[in-house]
């Protein structure tokens, strides 16, 4: 739950605030019983795992080489016409190869086929890469860094000075020598005006040696380990002040926004900044595409494509001691100072990751998947075939079988096998 | 392509309904030939209906998951594709298009209700993750639905063979054994595709973000249905439960797939604008 959703349900309801609270899952998950909860888990599959494993592979060596008597949960049975149980059986195994089965022993009279044993191999990976998953987990929780870094468009700065923002105060992972510089960013518009993407031209780089990376959503730049993605962007216009007295002149850039251009146009947004040792603050209203419409100010559009700032000059008590309309390029003078709009620039904030787990994390993911997938494809099944003793028909055909899952299935299973012999062994 | 989309869309919707009362009609009347006119009115809602998601993917321009309406008529296809699959392998349970056939109509009226206007990808969701992401959710979520149905349905013939009743209706579908077999394959299916859900979108999130979980409410709740549901799959296939109690757990635990897919979007979360326009 967002923080904001929290504050309103404190204000409406105190009751459902407090349940919202207690189940919150951000809350939860850094509660000490959730810890305890994982590590029973955790617990339970590892020695689950090594039970299953250890089982499987005595079992193994138990039956390698004892004939399997009753292995049955499916018996049928059926009367051919052969009288030599020898051929029987080689066609019988010719028609359980055709249909995947494999067959792992075979005697004058007697058949045991199996299919699917992969699929115990499967579930031990799904449960491998269950614990694979917690390593991940608690080696991103113990080395994860992320932070959110703040560049301005044309100023190049340490990465350690960007940092604006930190998860966790882990300054020993910070870089120490990179320098970050923001080209640009790029925003891309569609008809309807949506946002549609973002694009920030970064050069990055230590010691002398520099890479200019393009930054997107989605498309994370890498970078000694680190991984940067754009999060947001505003704008940063660039002024000139001048003291006309002391005819000093600093130019600089002020980030306004925290957020994409939707938020700006918001009728009462405004940001402000002061200029200093003068004791004076600039309230600025930005405004994308500038019209003027029977002597008002207005926007016609979100996009940026006649941006002008409505600036109010005020003292320390709020009093108003200038105000203007200005576009790029444009001055406006009060108290002997000078403010100049030169340029639109933008700011970008940038998610700054490092995190030793996600590899781990990921690996162990598409592991889950493979295992998972293996495990139900493949569940293991087992036949067993037994010629017995010549009737007044022929030879009798015995069947028992044994699936691990769906033992119903199995049954059409193995009524199906009985119809496709019965043709066989009787057609020939 | 907007008109193409709008008619295929009320030519499946008509079909879904033409299977409805047809299935009714099967079950009103008794007469056995008007149940495969059901199943037929379903499959060819089905073909049509994957035409209007094609039209809406060829007008919109990307695939159609943002908003209510692109979801639900991507999801009530997931569950159709799931249920006609399901039937193709078991000839006996195509009946329950009786239940799901409504469930879809109301599932796309549910999405008509919002404005089906044409939507945009904005920068976070223009990434291949997303069509692996929905798409595999929506299977995993038909999967459970039909479980679910079905399991509903096994119940209540449970409960009439135990009273030794014979009732018609349920002579029609599978026997207990073999549809208590599909539920689980359902149900594992289901949980196979919820995997590849969650942590296609772990994945995605660490390019996008940063961090791979974020205990977001629909990524909680999606947790929360894989657990329950991997808890059902250990009861069956590693404790041995059978039947009743089993399948009684397949019916409840759909509660619980109903808020991480109806009610949670709704509350502040990164899925909300993919949920709700």
């Amino acid at each position: 739950m967002q923080p904001q959703e929290l504050q309103r349900l404190e204000d409406s309801n105190f009751i459902i605030y407090r349940l919202a609270l207690l189940l919150n899952p951000q809350i939860i998950a850094r509660s000490f019983y959730f810890y305890i909860i994982w590590l029973l888990l955790l617990n339970s599959v590892v020695v689950c795992t090594y039970r299953r494993i250890k089982g499987h592979l005595s079992a193994q060596k138990n039956t390698r080489f004892i004939k399997p008597v009753a292995i049955s949960n499916h018996e049928n049975s059926f009367n051919c016409n052969k009288s030599d149980s020898k051929t029987t059986i080689t066609e019988i195994t010719d028609y359980l190869k055709t249909k995947r089965w494999r067959i792992n022993h075979k005697e004058d009279d007697l058949i045991i086929a199996g299919h699917g044993k992969i699929g115990f191999w499967g579930s031990i990976l799904f449960h491998l890469s269950l614990i694979l998953l917690f390593i991940g987990a608690v080696i991103t929780g113990i080395t994860r860094l992320d932070a959110q870094i703040l560049l301005t468009e044309g100023y190049s700065i340490p990465l350690i000075q960007s940092v604006v923002r930190m998860q966790k105060p882990l300054v020993g992972q910070l870089p120490q020598g990179e320098i970050i510089s923001l080209k640009k960013i790029e925003t891309h518009y569609s008809k309807e005006e949506i946002l549609t993407d973002i694009y920030a031209k970064l050069v990055v780089g230590d010691y002398g040696a520099f890479e200019k990376k393009t930054s997107r959503v989605n498309g994370a730049v890498n970078f000694n380990g680190y991984s940067i993605m754009p999060k947001s962007y505003g704008i940063a216009p660039n002024f000139s002040f001048v003291d006309l007295k002391k005819n000093q002149k600093a130019d600089f850039n002020i980030n306004l926004g925290d957020w994409l251009p939707e938020r700006w146009v918001k009728k009462g947004v405004f940001d402000s900044f002061i200029l200093p040792n003068t004791g004076l603050k600039v309230i600025v209203q930005f405004v994308p595409n500038l019209k003027i419409v029977k002597g008002k100010t207005t926007s016609h559009g979100k996009l940026v494509k006649n941006p002008a700032l409505i600036l109010k000059v005020v003292d320390k008590q709020d009093k108003k001691v200038a105000d203007g309309l200005l576009k790029q390029g444009q001055s406006m003078d009060f108290n002997n100072y000078r403010l100049k709009f030169n340029r639109l620039d933008y700011w970008g904030a940038f998610t700054m990751v490092r995190d030793s787990g996600l590899p781990i994390v990921v690996f162990s993911l598409v592991l889950a998947i493979i295992g998972l997938s293996i495990r139900f494809v493949f569940y293991e099944k087992k036949l067993q075939i037994i010629i017995g003793k010549k009737t007044g028909k022929g030879l009798k055909v015995n069947f028992t079988g044994k699936a691990q899952y769906f033992p119903a299935l199995f049954n059409q299973e193995i009524n199906k096998i009985k119809e496709d012999l019965t043709e066989i062994l009787e057609s020939k | 392509m907007r008109i193409i989309e709008a008619l295929t869309l009320w030519a499946s919707l008509g079909f879904y309904t033409v299977s409805s009362i047809t299935y009714l009609i099967s079950l009103i009347f008794k007469k056995d030939k008007y149940l495969d006119w059901g199943w037929k009115s379903i499959t060819v809602a089905f073909a049509i209906h994957t035409l209007a998601i094609i039209t809406r993917w060829l007008y919109v321009d990307h695939v159609p998951v943002i908003g209510r309406y692109e979801h639900t008529l991507l999801g009530g296809w997931a569950v159709i594709a799931v249920f006609w699959i399901a039937a193709r392998k078991m000839e006996k349970i195509k009946l329950a298009g009786i239940f799901l056939a409504p469930f879809v109509i109301l599932m796309i009226g549910h999405g008509l209700w919002s404005r089906p206007t044409r939507t945009t990808l904005t920068p976070p969701y223009k990434s291949g993750w997303l069509w692996i992401h929905i798409t595999f959710a929506w299977f995993a979520y038909g999967a459970f639905i039909t479980a679910t149905f079905l399991a509903v349905i096994y119940l209540l013939k449970l409960r009439k063979n135990q009273q030794g009743r014979v009732v018609k209706f349920y002579e029609r579908f599978a026997d207990l054994p073999l549809m208590e077999d599909l539920i689980v394959r359902l149900v594992a299916f289901g949980f196979v595709a919820q995997t590849i859900d969650i942590a296609s979108g772990s994945i995605w999130a660490a390019g996008l973000w940063g961090s791979y979980w974020g205990w977001d409410p629909v990524e909680t709740w999606s947790l929360l249905v894989w657990i329950i549901y991997a808890i059902i799959l250990h009861l069956r296939f590693t404790l041995g439960w059978k039947g009743k109690k089993l399948i009684w757990l397949v019916a409840a635990a759909i509660i619980i797939e109903a808020v991480s897919f109806g009610g949670f979007g709704y509350m502040g979360s990164v899925h909300t604008p993919l949920l709700i326009k």
